[in-house]
């Protein structure tokens, strides 16, 4: 396949789905030159190790690899993220079942649980596809702003600082939105009847 | 309760709502890439003006404080002796040495000349024509300049007296 494209300038992410479908083997290269670092980062925060990053990353690509084809992911950054997040997460359970892991996503985790938590927790059951309906349609009912948030927060584990960055808020302020997603989400949930 | 629950859970988030998401993400990163733009501005303007107000600060100290252009012209015929009467200045009017000195110790056409300059002609004519008898008058120029001015003036009268009258 011939393609003619400055060194430096990345590719678009048709052209390197089509180079996944007619298995060149630099769409992996270029997966990595465009969004090596944004996985990179997703995994550090789950992890906060540099080697098992970089093992989390090459799982995802070769899982990418082998997907595609038969899939042809409509949007290529998420799909990307779902499956890195996907792989860090297993390494993450693997090493909380020995230790418990000093990430930001650990943090994060608990900042949640101790807010749902309540006498009901105790005896419920719940499957996780189930609650993660009832998040999705949480999500879709709260503000823009405040989803924005909730995702960074505790889907990619950012710290509270580097959100404020990109809000361009204070720190405060998103501490304040994470409060009131928490206790919304918890109303939420129990009327939903999901008590975590 | 475990953390892995709430993190499965999580991880089932919508496809639709983490592209738009990502989106999103991105426009946030272009926008805060674009006012990056005027705050380097900002801080290019200010760091040009403190370079500016620096070197003109110094220019000007320069000016003020600069050595004159060239040295004043001395009478080498000093006296030896202590007893000698006047310098011999083949310039310095010869009769009424008393009175005051009529032409202007700044000549007419050097109106603006930095402080420097104006002590180099206070001392040129101090030179020339001061004696023990007129140097008050000459005093009497510098009363209403301000205090450095008069200190700097104090000083060349005295070097040139020495000059003059030396031990």
């Amino acid at each position: 396949m011939s393609r003619s494209y400055d060194k430096d300038a990345f590719l678009t992410d048709n052209q390197i789905i089509d180079l996944y479908w007619h298995r060149d083997e630099s769409a992996i290269e270029e997966t990595d030159k465009k969004y090596g670092r944004a996985l990179f980062r997703i995994a550090y925060n789950l992890l906060s190790d540099r080697m098992d990053c970089e093992e989390c990353k090459n799982d995802t690509y070769v899982r990418v690899w082998s997907s595609i084809p038969p899939t042809r992911p409509r949007v290529l950054p998420a799909y990307l993220t779902e499956i890195m997040r996907r792989v860090a997460i297993n390494k993450y359970k693997q090493k909380t079942s020995q230790r418990r892991v000093p990430s930001e996503l650990t943090v994060s985790m608990d900042e949640l649980r101790d807010s749902l938590q309540n006498e009901a927790s105790f005896v419920s059951e719940h499957d996780a596809e189930e609650v993660g309906k009832v998040i999705n349609a949480f999500l879709r009912e709260i503000p823009e702003r405040r989803r924005y948030i909730f995702i960074e927060r505790f889907y990619f584990a950012e710290p509270v600082e580097e959100i404020a960055t990109e809000l361009s808020v204070s720190v405060a302020t998103v501490y304040r939105e994470i409060e009131r997603i928490r206790k919304d989400l918890k109303v939420y949930l129990e009327r939903n009847d999901i008590y975590i | 309760m475990n953390n892995e629950l709430l993190m499965d859970a999580i991880s089932c988030l919508d496809g639709d709502l983490l592209a738009e998401h990502l989106k999103r993400k991105e426009e946030l990163s272009r926008k805060a890439r674009r006012n990056f733009m005027p705050v380097l501005l900002k801080w290019s303007a200010i760091a040009a003006s403190l370079v500016l107000t620096v070197t003109s600060l110094l220019l000007v100290a320069e000016q003020l404080f600069k050595a004159p252009p060239d040295d004043p012209p001395i009478s080498t015929d000093q006296p030896t002796d202590n007893n000698a009467t006047l310098p011999i200045v083949t310039d310095k009017p010869t009769e009424d040495n008393t009175s005051r000195p009529t032409e202007p110790i700044i000549p007419e056409g050097e109106v603006g000349i930095s402080v420097a300059n104006k002590l180099y002609f206070i001392e040129r004519k101090l030179t020339r024509e001061a004696t023990m008898e007129n140097v008050g008058d000459f005093l009497g120029y510098v009363e209403d300049l301000e205090y450095f001015k008069v200190f700097y003036t104090s000083k060349i009268i005295i070097r040139s007296m020495k000059e003059i009258y030396p031990k």
